[in-house]
């Protein structure tokens, strides 16, 4: 193996782990929510009380609810 | 809708949930930034159990505002609800002043809120945003 095959294959390892934990942090991690507004929180059957919680506490308030897809 | 309304008695809750096949993730920031109005809590809803309570009370409540669309693989998506101040969610979802989709053809909601924040005397308070109203 020619020394430069060999930087290409090291080069290409460290480009391919980079874009792996970039992927990987979009997977698990998510954005990040514009200044002012709570921390995105990932609703699952133990937590959801969250959202109601939340809901009733902004009683006085007009609410929407608005359900989206991100893509 | 947001933009042209100050209101600080208006709180939004977006619910983001997986529908298409591209929505493998929770929303990245770009997407999170569509909302960016300090008024707005952001939720990602995997497993769809908002969508299921609506759905729910849709099938239990046949005089709640019902949806001229948006359901996928029966599952409530692309809508807006809206909901009075005295609104409040126990053991089911309260019922909707307005429920409506797609969110982009939606733009009575806007008219819904107006109403609702005359008729409780919450209109004009716009230059009276505090910090308080936002915890």
């Amino acid at each position: 193996m020619t020394r430069r095959l060999r930087s290409l294959l090291i080069v290409g390892a460290v480009v391919g782990a980079v874009a792996l934990l970039a992927f990987a942090r979009h997977l698990y991690v998510g954005g990040v929510v514009p200044a002012g507004q709570p921390a995105l929180v990932s609703l699952r059957a133990e937590n959801f009380d969250q959202l109601r919680m939340a809901f009733n506490a902004a009683a006085g308030d007009v609410r929407v609810v608005v359900l989206l897809s991100p893509t | 809708m947001l933009r042209q309304n100050p209101n600080p008695h208006i709180r939004v809750f977006a619910i983001w949930e997986p529908i298409l096949p591209t929505d493998y993730a929770r929303p990245g920031t770009a997407v999170l930034a569509r909302l960016s109005d300090a008024r707005v809590a952001q939720y990602w809803d995997k497993d769809h159990l908002f969508a299921g309570q609506l759905g729910r009370k849709l099938e239990s409540d046949a005089s709640h505002p019902q949806p001229k669309c948006c359901t996928q693989r029966g599952i409530q998506w692309d809508e807006v609800a809206v909901y009075g101040s005295d609104a409040r969610w126990d053991g089911e979802l309260p019922r909707a002043v307005f429920l409506n989709g797609p969110v982009v053809r939606a733009g009575d909601f806007a008219g819904a809120v107006t109403a609702l924040l005359t008729s409780t005397d919450h209109v004009g308070t716009g230059a009276r945003i505090s910090e308080s109203t936002r915890e």
